[in-house]
């Protein structure tokens, strides 16, 4: 890659967004000469006629200087303010990153039913409120600095998504390690057998990082569960940066949107998983297609004509004056050609690692055709063949299997509710509060963002693209329930574009007044979300912190298992098959009993037993406190306690405790195998 | 060096670091996070070598989707064909980074423009 052309930008060039000049400093985002005072609005002039010194056409406005190219300024031209800005914002990142280690040093309690949230120290939420004082500085002084900004939304980050891993060697939540295993299952089998799971009917995340454990002389992926969550968040921050610029000018905009976006990301998809991949992929390709493939004037006319796709594109457009497509506007022979098959090979590579992003998509590449914020056309189409060619081939023998229960769902709006919503609340009072926090989070910033959008379109302003693609992650709620997460998904979708909506409402920096008025929101806001964030976000700390007794336990349990064995755990609150994937098959104690109903856990317990005994490679039980714990917060679904069925197998004589440890117990069925 | 060739240098660079790092077998964790970058970063810089004057957020964000992408693709391709082994996705993420490099150092002047 060359550098960027310094010519584009004058003397001086330093061509990040985060630097500009002189002319620009009194309003950072510098208005252009037929804009506002804000600088929002507004055709930019072609990148390549700026560049080459000619004048822009008449019926384009002469573009403010863009985020990609202003100059730096000399340090002669900066004043008292600048160099308050600067010192205080050093001082609170050098203050924050301090407070960060104490936390990390003393560690985090063990948590409660409602999480972290009541027992995270002093030192954690000096850290955060330093951390976002910085960004507000950072961003809402006279000149914007997004060098700091990025500063402290990078510790932000750490903090936000790190605190969880204080004081614990082990990762979050059980299916990391599944995630290791089915890499783990592919290097050991040397191929993809989709029979075994769903996951092998779409695996490309666990041959990748097969690739990478392999490459790295590492026995497996273990090394990179514990702190992905925070990598994976922190990867996002220049994609996210560059779907923000594309879609507005404003750089305090930019940034107040990802300070809530990373403090509104409570869905805990981050974790070593092929979904946090592909949604970085999914922010990626939206914010590339969107800088490189705009619409130029013609698109942005009205569309005439008839045809369902102009009436819908009318209507979707609107007639008011369209939000600010911001950036530069290159002409498609500048880089649209590559991004378009860049698009095109990252959406191939999604549709082998995932099964419901490719349709996030499709659904995204639709809305923005039938908006008409984007002139390529025949994205979905292409995106939809590729998934039926996926589906048809690679993913066909898990369909074969699975297919009636995968359209079960299709156009099921009640079923998903239910099982996305319904289905969830219920469990112990701290865990009520979590599951209701979670719920309540997500309209208010879903309410937000329609707040935003209700406001300029009473003004006379239309975000077309960021509400579109707000909206159109919904579709996906009438397809499936996705085991009852599709809610959850579908906010992950949204949440960028909700985020950035959501910024809408600050005032605009015109004033000194109302920049101060807007910055001083910004920090009430996100100090108020910060503590909402870590309730929502940790609320399930106690089931997803692993204690050293289970994966001890857990050890033993692989250890100890006859070849081919069934496996036998308490519930889904089990950190296994990180090894030995394919070798045994692994099930809970309510799919076992599913077919039996038994009425109490001595039935259960000679049930299992009988169960046992006729497979002719036997089985083992395994019963932890993370069992029990995951009963007691989100209720009993049987007539039997995992604890009841726990004290009966101690005591009772078809079982054998092979292993008993810190409220961990291994079991296995006594007498001849029939 | 030029300016212009810096950026292919820079991935012949990092191809042969990560290749010695795993010939020599270098200690934990140093092999790892070589590798790491080498997967996240090398294919996708070394596929858009050709363009010129994008900014360096859209590079950034460019080079990691392509990386990605191409490990993922790489790497379920030799899956599916029974072919897989570090070895060969190392071989094979070499030859594409390294014939992109030379292709590029060998014609600065058939770039695509930005």
């Amino acid at each position: 890659m060359s550098r960027p052309d310094k010519t584009m930008s004058g003397a001086g060039a330093d061509l990040l967004p985060w630097t500009r000049g002189p002319a620009a400093r009194g309003s950072s985002i510098g208005p252009g000469p037929s804009g506002p005072a804000h600088g929002r609005s507004g055709v930019d002039a072609p990148a390549g006629a700026r560049r080459r010194g000619r004048t822009a056409p008449q019926h384009l406005a002469p573009v403010a200087s863009e985020p990609w190219t202003r100059g730096s300024t000399g340090l002669h031209d900066r004043g008292p303010q600048w160099w308050w800005t600067q010192a205080s914002s050093v001082g609170l990142l050098l203050s924050a990153g301090t407070a960060l280690a104490v936390c990390a040093v003393q560690g985090v309690p063990g948590p409660t039913d409602t999480g972290l949230v009541s027992v995270l120290p002093l030192s954690f939420w000096l850290t955060v409120a330093l951390l976002l004082a910085g960004i507000t500085i950072s961003v809402w002084s006279v000149t914007p600095q997004p060098w700091f900004a990025a500063a402290h939304v990078t510790v932000l980050v750490i903090a936000v998504y790190g605190v969880g891993m204080f004081g614990t060697p082990y990762p979050r939540g059980t299916v990391p390690w599944r995630h290791v295993g089915v890499a783990t299952e592919l290097v050991t089998s040397g191929g993809v057998d989709p029979t075994i799971d769903a996951y092998f009917g779409w695996p490309g995340f666990f041959a990748m990082l097969a690739s990478f454990t392999g490459m790295a002389g590492l026995a497996d992926g273990q090394a990179l569960m514990r702190w992905a969550p925070v990598v994976n968040e922190l990867l996002l921050l220049p994609p996210l940066l560059v779907l923000f610029h594309a879609l507005t000018r404003d750089v305090r905009v930019v940034w107040s949107a990802i300070t809530v976006f990373y403090l509104a990301n409570w869905v805990d998809q981050d974790y070593l998983a092929p979904q946090a991949t592909s949604f970085f992929l999914y922010v990626a390709v939206l914010g590339l297609l969107l800088t490189f493939l705009r619409p130029t004037r013609a698109h942005l006319r009205s569309p005439r004509g008839g045809g369902p796709i102009a009436v819908i594109g009318r209507l979707v457009r609107g007639s008011g004056p369209q939000g600010d497509p911001r950036g530069p506007v290159p002409p498609p022979s500048q880089g649209a050609a590559t991004i378009l098959v860049l698009a095109v090979g990252v959406t191939a590579a999604v549709i082998a690692m995932h099964q419901l992003t490719p349709f996030a998509f499709i659904l995204a590449f639709v809305a923005l055709a039938v908006g008409q914020r984007t002139p390529v056309r025949g994205l979905p189409l292409v995106t939809g063949t590729l998934v039926v060619l996926w589906l048809t081939l690679a993913a066909a023998a898990y369909l074969q299997g699975n297919l009636g229960e995968l359209l079960a769902g299709v156009g099921d709006v009640a079923g998903a509710a239910q099982g996305g919503l319904v289905e969830r609340i219920q469990g112990s009072p701290g865990h009520l509060l979590v599951v209701r926090g979670r719920l309540l989070f997500s309209v208010v910033i879903w309410g937000l963002a329609g707040l935003a959008v209700l406001v300029h379109y009473l003004r006379g302003r239309r975000d077309t693209t960021a509400v579109l693609l707000l909206g159109s992650p919904a579709v996906l709620f009438g397809m499936q329930s996705y085991g009852g997460e599709m809610l959850l998904r579908i906010f992950m979708f949204s949440l960028p574009f909700a985020a950035f909506l959501a910024m809408q409402l600050l005032p605009r920096a015109s004033t000194a007044s109302r920049r101060r008025a807007a910055g001083a929101l910004f920090l009430t806001g996100t100090l108020l979300l910060t503590p909402s964030f870590v309730l929502v976000h940790y609320g399930n700390q106690l089931l997803d912190q692993r204690s050293a007794a289970e994966v001890e336990a857990i050890a033993e349990l692989y250890r100890l298992a006859p070849p081919g064995a069934l496996l036998v755990a308490g519930n889904d609150n089990t950190a296994w098959r990180w090894t030995e994937y394919g070798e045994h098959r692994h099930v809970t104690l309510e799919r076992v009993m599913a077919e039996d109903e038994p009425q109490d856990a001595a039935a259960v317990v000679r049930l299992l037993s009988d169960q046992l005994l006729e497979l002719p490679d036997g089985g083992l039980v395994l019963l932890t406190q993370a069992h029990l714990d995951y009963e007691r917060l989100l209720g009993r679904r049987t007539s039997y306690s995992v604890e009841e069925v726990q004290r009966v197998l101690l005591t009772d004589d078809r079982f054998t405790v092979l292993y008993r440890r810190d409220n961990a117990v291994i079991a296995q069925a006594r007498g001849p195998r029939t | 060096m030029s300016e212009e060739r810096a950026p292919a240098v820079s991935v012949l660079l990092a191809t042969a670091a990560a290749v010695l790092c795993v010939l020599a077998d270098a200690p934990q964790p140093l092999r790892a996070l070589v590798i790491g970058i080498f997967m996240l970063v090398v294919p996708g810089a070394a596929v858009l070598l050709w363009t010129r004057g994008w900014p360096p957020l859209v590079v950034t964000t460019a080079v990691l989707s392509a990386s990605m992408a191409i490990d993922v693709l790489l790497s379920t391709a030799l899956f599916y064909l029974g072919w897989w082994s570090p070895t060969c996705v190392l071989l094979l993420l070499t030859a594409l980074c390294t014939a992109c490099a030379a292709a590029r150092l060998r014609a600065p002047d058939r770039m695509e423009k930005a």
